[in-house]
């Protein structure tokens, strides 16, 4: 039986070395990540200025040529303020001329309007009627005239020596 | 040689370690404050090409309008509400109108309070100056006026009427409004976008449009000799 003998000496592998050179290995990997984040960061700045200053220069040309319609922009901001109160007032304006008619079409023969008075949409009116007959036809009217108003008083009724009867009425007409 | 690499086998761990220093030095002074440099200068891109977004659509906005159009529109509106107190361009339209329609112009009333008042003054908001006028004539006149005044530029509103009638005739207190608007005097910062019309502004633009303006009075030149006595 031969058995081989090796005459070279053997290089012993200390723990401590083996753990060391993992170490080396694991800092080796770190170092080349470090230098390649670096390198990232480097390209990506690099990025960021050219990007900017691209960026700066378009803004500055559509901000010239903004300059030159600010004539057209102050007109329409004009406009547009405007336009809003206009729709304001027209909105708020109420019709005295179709109130007015309103209740010149109530008024039958035998009844005379003496005052009418419009305020803020609300309308008092008041007048006489010859006698009781035509003050019942009169308030017959307003039976047909609902429509027309939203609400309606009778705020006044009162007879006259003389046998006519004076009427007040207050409501808000409907358009 | 040799020595530099004994130097370096014995002191390997104290090299390491200074180096490990070296990085974290590095790391804490130059590289994480670079690193937040680039997040904040991406985060201030981002928001200059937002920036840049609105303005290109404000440039597409104001070169869709058509200048003759606004122009038109803009006066008309002005018409509509003047930029300044114009009671006696009011007072010579009422007059007008009521003389127009039969009626008698009985008296007036107006208080204009500041004549001059300056653009700075605090009118940022549409502001009315009350008339009362006093009218007498027919119901049937009354109405025509009325009818015709809410057709007339300036816009008047009408606050109140008070109608006493006699023998057909009625005689009428009226408290009316004239409304007035200065111009603005800023468009706000570059980026504001451009105010667009509701549909239904752009429909009350289209009822006023119908409405009668009357021109204000032009005064005419005096005639007659500076010196009366002399031929």
């Amino acid at each position: 039986m031969q058995f081989g003998i090796n005459l070279l000496p053997k290089k012993e592998i200390s723990p401590e070395s083996e753990t060391f050179r993992r170490f080396k290995k694991i800092l080796g990997s770190f170092l080349v990540i470090y230098i390649i984040f670096i390198g990232a960061l480097v390209g990506f700045s690099l990025f960021l200025s050219s990007s900017g200053k691209k960026l700066l220069r378009e803004k500055q040309q559509v901000e010239a040529k903004i300059a030159t319609l600010r004539k057209k922009e102050s007109l329409e901001v004009a406009l547009k303020e405007r336009a809003g109160e206009i729709n304001k007032i027209l909105q708020q304006r109420m019709g005295p001329n179709q109130t007015i008619s309103l209740v010149q079409n109530l008024v039958i023969p035998g009844v005379v309007l003496n005052e009418v008075d419009i305020t803020g949409g609300k309308i008092v009116f008041s007048g006489e009627a010859q006698n009781v007959v035509v003050l019942a036809d009169f308030l017959d009217q307003f039976k047909s005239s609902r429509k027309e108003f939203s609400w309606l008083t009778l705020v006044l009724l009162a007879r006259t020596s003389k046998g006519v009867y004076n009427f007040s009425f207050e409501g808000q007409p409907v358009f | 040689m040799e020595r530099q690499k004994l130097f370096f086998k014995k002191n390997i761990r104290l090299l390491f370690s200074l180096l490990g220093m070296a990085l974290v030095f590095f790391t804490w002074s130059f590289l994480l404050p670079k690193t937040q440099q680039a997040f904040e200068a991406k985060k201030n891109q981002d928001e200059e090409v937002g920036r840049l977004g609105k303005l290109e659509q404000k440039l597409r906005d104001l070169e869709g309008l058509n200048e003759f159009e606004l122009q038109q529109r803009t006066e008309l509106s002005l018409k509509a509400i003047p930029s300044r107190k114009k009671f006696l361009e009011v007072l010579v339209n009422l007059n007008k109108l009521a003389n127009e329609q039969g009626l008698l112009v009985e008296s007036f009333q107006v208080t204009p309070g500041e004549y001059l008042a300056t653009p700075a003054a605090n009118l940022s908001k549409s502001d009315k100056l009350d008339f009362k006028i006093s009218l007498s004539g027919s119901l049937e006149s009354l109405k025509n006026f009325l009818s015709e005044l809410q057709k007339t530029l300036p816009l008047l509103g009408i606050n109140k009427i008070k109608t006493g009638l006699k023998e057909d005739i009625a005689q009428s207190d009226l408290i009316l409004a004239t409304y007035y608007l200065p111009l603005p005097t800023s468009l706000g910062p570059l980026e504001t976008p451009v105010p667009k019309l509701t549909s239904s502004e752009e429909n009350v633009l289209a009822v006023i449009s119908g409405f009668t303006f009357s021109a204000p009075p032009i005064a005419t030149a005096a005639a007659g000799r500076a010196d009366p006595f002399s031929f």
